[in-house]
């Protein structure tokens, strides 16, 4: 069993509309994913499946060993414990510092307190923030602000990176450096799926690719190109 | 440990970490549920006001019904104890007739003593009763008959009592204080159905100022529940801090409502007291606990019920 495994996964939502159409997909530990496609086309709902947002209509899902698409509302906080997510909006508490925000994420899951401290410093040092502990949000910049929201997400140790379109609100410039620091977090083995439009990032970093359109996966490539060879720009 | 190098101190991912199980709160849990709770208690201003100041009015109603409920009990043992059948014997009821009636009373069931009141000394307890005006000289015979006072082992027994003193031979009416009784039950009944019933109906207004005051605490509060979410905070530690909001709007209600009817009551139980010696009351210092506990247990459960709907409704995990 892969560390994440769709199986036939379709989902409707109450309002009729048809997000994921018998999906099927496997996911190796330690590997780095993107889900591209045009908006709308079912890449959040697919993360949303994987961290139990949303259970699934029909099909299987599997992650880390849960067996989501049947778990009791009593484990889903099991299973978010092994998975970090990060959106394009942030979602930082602006009335608590840096320091604050990560170690929010410990103390909510009961981490004994003598834990904290060293662990908030061991991530925001991963994502190279360790001098802004003190500094709140609105005193960061954009990049800094996904930094920190990253840093939270890595704060329990999950095995799961969980990225949707984290880029979506930076610049290009700002837009590399988160890039290179979740592809700095894969290699030390976090296994990262991460949806996005930003082209450019997908065509430099060559890594596997999984394209949806209308809520089904279109191509799946092991080192893809975020449009498909001769499909026009 | 692919991933952990930097989290030394973390367990092993494969194995199952520690999930503080439902029910099961720990001690920083109950400190921050206590501080988050108290923070939105404060933070609400209006609403937190409306909500105490609702639950208030309903327990003022609850007390009152309660504290009017006790001590018409209270008069109703008291009327009861003192309750009598009074049986009136027929006109030609020689003496010795009226030994046998005596005797027949007697062996009745139910009855706890008997005692004979003969026409003269009936008539001097009227003038008694009168103020000490002479019928004798007004009246040229006593129109009195002789009468058996006969006080019953229940006073609930007395319309049964009653209905077999009549079937004695020799009798010629029983009357009780039927009337008496009837009207403090009927009292009681009242009280009961009006008092609480309203009580009840202020109490669900209350429950649902209380279920609004915790949805605007939860709309305020949504980022910080979206992350507890996505980080994997447990149910319990996500409402725990909601339900203290709504028992602190009980308790405070349940405080300010002991206050106002304890209050008024210790008032009214001295003014009664001096103007209606007789009158038997619940002493304030008796009433005053019982009452407090039961207040503000009220209050604790509309508060909780309130606030678990609005968790129920607003929080989603």
């Amino acid at each position: 069993m892969a560390l994440i495994e769709l199986d036939g996964v379709t989902k409707v939502y109450p309002n009729g509309r048809v997000a994921l159409r018998d999906v099927s997909l496997s996911i190796e530990e330690g590997e780095f994913v993107f889900v591209v496609g045009p908006t709308g086309t079912g890449k959040s709902t697919l993360l949303r499946l994987l961290y139990r947002d949303e259970a699934p209509t029909r099909g299987r899902v599997h992650v880390a060993g849960f067996e989501v698409h049947r778990l009791r509302p009593g484990a889903v906080p099991r299973l978010r414990r092994e998975l970090g997510v990060v959106f394009q909006d942030f979602k930082l508490l602006p009335n608590r510092t840096v320091f604050e925000n990560v170690a929010f994420a410990l103390w909510a899951v009961g981490t004994p307190a003598e834990w904290v401290p060293g662990r908030v410093r061991a991530s925001l040092e991963l994502v190279g923030l360790a001098d802004r502990a003190d500094a709140f949000p609105h005193e960061l910049s954009g990049g800094e602000q996904q930094r920190v929201s990253i840093a939270r997400a890595l704060a329990n140790g999950p095995r799961i990176l969980l990225a949707d379109e984290p880029t979506g609100n930076l610049d290009p410039d700002t837009s590399w450096e988160i890039v290179k620091l979740l592809s700095r977090i894969n290699l030390r083995g976090t296994t990262v799926v991460m949806t996005t439009h930003n082209k450019t990032v997908v065509d430099v970093l060559r890594r596997r690719v999984v394209e949806m359109n209308d809520g089904r996966v279109v191509r799946d490539e092991v080192r893809g190109r975020y449009a498909r060879p001769g499909a026009l720009p | 440990m692919p991933g952990l190098a930097h989290f030394p101190d973390r367990p092993r991912p494969t194995q199952p970490r520690p999930v503080p199980r439902r029910g099961r709160v720990r001690w920083s849990t109950w400190g921050y549920g206590l501080r988050e709770g108290w923070l939105g208690f404060r933070r609400n201003g209006l609403m937190t006001v409306a909500a105490v100041s609702t639950t208030a009015v309903a327990l003022v109603a609850l007390a009152s019904s309660l504290l009017a409920l006790w001590n018409l009990r209270v008069l109703a043992d008291a009327v009861d104890s003192q309750l009598v059948a009074v049986v009136y014997l027929q006109e030609d009821v020689g003496p010795r007739q009226r030994e046998a009636v005596q005797q027949a009373v007697r062996s009745l069931r139910g009855v706890r003593a008997v005692q004979m009141v003969p026409r003269d000394e009936a008539l001097r307890r009227l003038e008694r009763v009168l103020g000490g005006v002479s019928l004798r000289d007004a009246l040229r015979a006593n129109p009195l008959p002789d009468t058996l006072e006969v006080r019953p082992e229940r006073p609930a027994d007395l319309p049964e009592l009653a209905q077999a003193l009549r079937q004695l031979p020799g009798v010629a009416d029983v009357t009780y204080g039927a009337d008496v009784a009837d009207r403090v039950l009927g009292a009681t009944g009242l009280v009961r159905w009006a008092g609480l019933g309203g009580a009840l109906g202020l109490a669900g207004v209350a429950a649902v100022v209380s279920y609004n005051a915790l949805r605007l605490t939860i709309l305020a509060r949504r980022r910080e529940i979206e992350i507890m979410r996505l980080v994997g905070a447990t149910a319990s530690f996500i409402r725990w801090p909601f339900l203290v909001e709504g028992t602190l709007h009980g308790l405070a209600g349940g405080l300010v409502a002991c206050a106002l009817s304890l209050g008024i009551y210790g008032v009214a139980v001295t003014h009664l007291a001096r103007t209606w010696p007789f009158l038997p009351l619940v002493p304030w210092d008796r009433a005053a606990l019982p009452l407090l506990g039961v207040v503000l247990g009220a209050g604790v459960v509309v508060g909780l019920v309130g606030s678990a709907a609005s968790v129920a409704r607003y929080v989603r995990l």
